[in-house]
């Protein structure tokens, strides 16, 4: 692909300026030569070192069974979109499972962390007769779904690749009319049975980009182009090109931790209609009742839907507090409660300030926050302010809010885990516990009011979704700040020499499940300590003397007579700066950017913990999909 | 729109799908007098001038087009019926 040319060196310093406007042309970009234009206009921004240093290297190889050139490009945006920076290895055209199976080759040295693998519907193959039975629907059904799954297990035993594996949209020709709905050999009916078939069986490193779903929104009329198929091989029509890559993106994000964390939501004209300030309880639109107020029910419900996944919601709105609160508890149609959200700022306050003092209370970087108001002016004032924070354009329609912001794709994940669907609860209970702290003079006095218990245990497969999630999300408790796949995970858990800890903590107002993570490896008589890292959440409760007294008693079951710990110090991490000297371990010189803080067993002492230490419960006590 | 304004326009959407300042086309002008006019660029100009013009060509007939005057004459025929219907 040729890269046009740049005028944007001779004004560098404005990179990062031209970087967002690019980005956020990109996004408002519906027609193929536009997104054309401005992702190449991208990819020579992208080329700025300042630009580079934002964006996370992955290596992502793609293959396809029908023609990919056309959507590289702009699939890369997408990618610079989610923060991410590609370097991408193409298969030969057509060559999906043969690429999977090859023992040897290109694509295996080329170490891919994400594979894409593109199944155009219209070469699928394996179709029952007409006339099938259901019995040879669904046998015929897991074998399609075989063959596209047992090459992807090959080739993810060789390399540790996570798959992202594209499911199948429904056709426009409909020889059996409507009554097709009722053979289980109607190719429409048997596209729905190898979807389904396919989500029952894809393990946990296959994640499916739904075509079917994002070809259901736009049509297939509009999804499929057939004079672009039959001529170029082209499966997604031009005008939709930036949907399926947009959604190839945000699952490339979800898999490497991308996501966002936190909705912060504006109250008048984007949770209701009107004023409340100034119409009062019983003017403003939600609800029965009213168009409006049913578009504003609806997009409360969505609202509601993300918290329940494990979206945080806060509010941020220009109002009198109470006056604001008062809609939530005293309205009878609000679908969102007050206990929904974990921050309520409403005042006067510029919004971009109270956005970051929402991020400060909830220790979270400013990149895991999405904004939504109804007020071009104040998304204005936001972006400007604060950059890192997504701030999605919105119709001024209230019915198309839902769709705006689902549009963006700004909340997928690739794995529930029960600390998902309970984070709003567990916010909620560190506020109370730092109301209790407030009230407590003595440090002890409180920690042990806190009753808490804790169950420390090594890797398990039951928590190597919420242990990749935590290493990936964590920054600011975060001692190397790795990032890894759950293949990583995998392969530590499994590495006899490899000593691996993960810690569940309680207390009276919570469970917080999995706060912390540390692994190391036992070399040259020492027990090194690659990652250490922990929920913000739970900071202050003494969580890491309880992991150092398990590290101490580990290394000397091991016969090793020192721990080593590193620094990596980052734009975030400032505040484990002295974690290790605070443990008694001493400096020892830095190498690759890192400290190096070393410990004699022979040295070590038993720090106060708070924490009472749990018999481990039974693995398969704790859920996670 | 005259034949010279069409082919200018398609002039521009040339350039810019090939990544070039700008580029001069005649109407015996082929792709393959234009360095990087394959065929995968092909398909992009020819996208770029079904959304610039408002029109949609026949599957048959992208493969067909000769060469500049040609895809001219097409885009103008196209543009005339849209007129007078």
């Amino acid at each position: 692909m040729t890269v046009p040319h740049s005028s944007r060196d001779a004004d560098k310093p404005d990179a990062t300026v031209a970087w967002r406007d690019c980005l956020r042309e990109w996004a408002a970009a519906r027609d193929y030569p536009a997104l054309l234009r401005i992702s190449r206009r991208a990819e020579a921004i992208a080329a700025d070192p300042d630009i580079q240093a934002r964006l996370t290297p992955v290596r992502i190889a793609l293959l396809s069974s029908a023609t990919a050139d056309f959507l590289l490009p702009i699939l890369k945006a997408a990618l610079y979109r989610v923060g991410l920076r590609p370097s991408l290895h193409v298969a030969p055209y057509g060559q999906v499972t043969t690429s999977l199976l090859e023992p040897a080759g290109p694509l295996v040295e080329f170490r891919p962390q994400v594979t894409l693998v593109l199944h155009a519907t219209l070469h699928m193959a394996g179709w029952p007769a007409l006339t099938a039975s259901i019995q040879d629907a669904e046998a015929r059904a897991r074998e399609v779904c075989r063959s596209l799954l047992d090459p992807c297990a090959v080739f993810h035993e060789r390399t540790g690749t996570e798959l992202v594996l594209d499911n199948f949209h429904s056709l426009s020709g409909r020889a059996a009319g409507n009554f097709g709905a009722k053979l289980p050999g109607d190719p429409n009916t048997f596209i729905r049975r190898v979807n389904l078939t396919l989500g029952d069986h894809a393990p946990s490193y296959v994640h499916l980009n739904d075509v079917a779903s994002l070809a259901e929104r736009r049509g297939i009329d509009t999804w499929v182009d057939e004079r672009y198929w039959h001529l170029a091989k082209q499966p997604v029509s031009f005008d939709c090109v930036a949907d399926y890559c947009r959604s190839l993106a945000a699952v490339v994000g979800a898999v490497l931790g991308r996501t966002k964390k936190c909705l912060i939501l504006d109250l008048d004209n984007t949770l209701w209609g009107g004023v409340i300030g100034d119409d009062g309880l019983a003017g403003i639109e939600i609800g029965e009742g009213g168009a409006e107020g049913e578009a504003y029910k609806a997009f409360q419900r969505y609202a509601r839907e993300l918290r329940e996944r494990g979206v945080l919601l806060a509010v941020c709105s220009k109002n009198d507090e109470a006056t604001a609160k008062s809609a939530f508890t005293d309205h009878p149609d609000m679908v969102l409660t007050l206990d929904d959200f974990v921050v309520f700022k409403a005042n006067w306050q510029p919004k971009s300030e109270n956005i970051r003092a929402i991020a400060q209370e909830m220790d979270l970087p400013l990149e895991s926050f999405v904004f939504v108001d109804d007020n071009p002016a104040e998304r204005h004032e936001v972006r400007q302010a604060l950059p890192e924070v997504t701030v999605p354009e919105l119709p001024e329609d209230p019915a198309g809010f839902v769709r705006a912001l689902d549009d963006e794709r700004l909340f997928e994940v690739v794995a529930l885990t029960r600390e998902d669907l309970r984070r709003t609860s567990t916010y909620h209970a560190r506020r109370q516990t730092l109301e209790a702290l407030a009230g407590a003079t003595d440090i002890p006095a409180y920690l042990a009011s806190l009753e808490m218990s804790a169950s420390v245990r090594p890797f398990e497969l039951v928590s190597f979704d919420r242990i990749t999630q935590l290493i990936n999300k964590t920054n600011q408790f975060n001692l190397t700040t790795p990032r890894v796949v759950p293949a990583d995970v995998v392969r530590l858990a499994g590495d006899p020499t490899c000593v691996t800890c993960t810690v569940r903590l309680k207390d009276r107002f919570a469970d917080h499940g999995l706060i912390s993570v540390v692994y190391g490896q036992a070399r040259e008589g020492r027990l090194e300590i690659d990652a250490w890292l922990m929920s913000c959440r739970v900071l202050g409760r003494g969580v890491e003397q309880l992991v150092f007294t398990h590290l101490v008693r580990e290394a000397r079951a091991r016969g090793l007579d020192e721990l080593l710990g590193f620094y990596q110090p980052t734009a975030r991490n400032a505040l484990v700066r002295n974690h290790y000297a605070a443990l008694g371990f001493t400096r020892d010189g830095e190498a690759d950017g890192r400290e190096r803080w070393r410990l004699p067993l022979g040295h070590a002492s038993s720090p106060a913990v708070y924490i009472v230490l749990e018999e481990a419960a039974p693995a398969g006590s704790t859920a996670s999909s | 729109m005259t034949a010279d304004q069409i082919r200018d326009r398609v002039a521009t959407i040339v350039a810019e799908t090939l990544g070039l300042d700008g580029v001069l086309l005649a109407d015996q002008t082929t792709a393959a007098d234009v360095e990087g006019w394959d065929s995968l660029a092909n398909v992009q100009i020819i996208v770029a001038i079904e959304k610039m013009f408002g029109i949609r060509f026949r599957t048959g007939e992208i493969a067909a087009i000769k060469n500049v005057g040609d895809l001219v004459a097409r885009i103008g025929g196209r543009i005339s019926v849209r007129q007078t219907s």
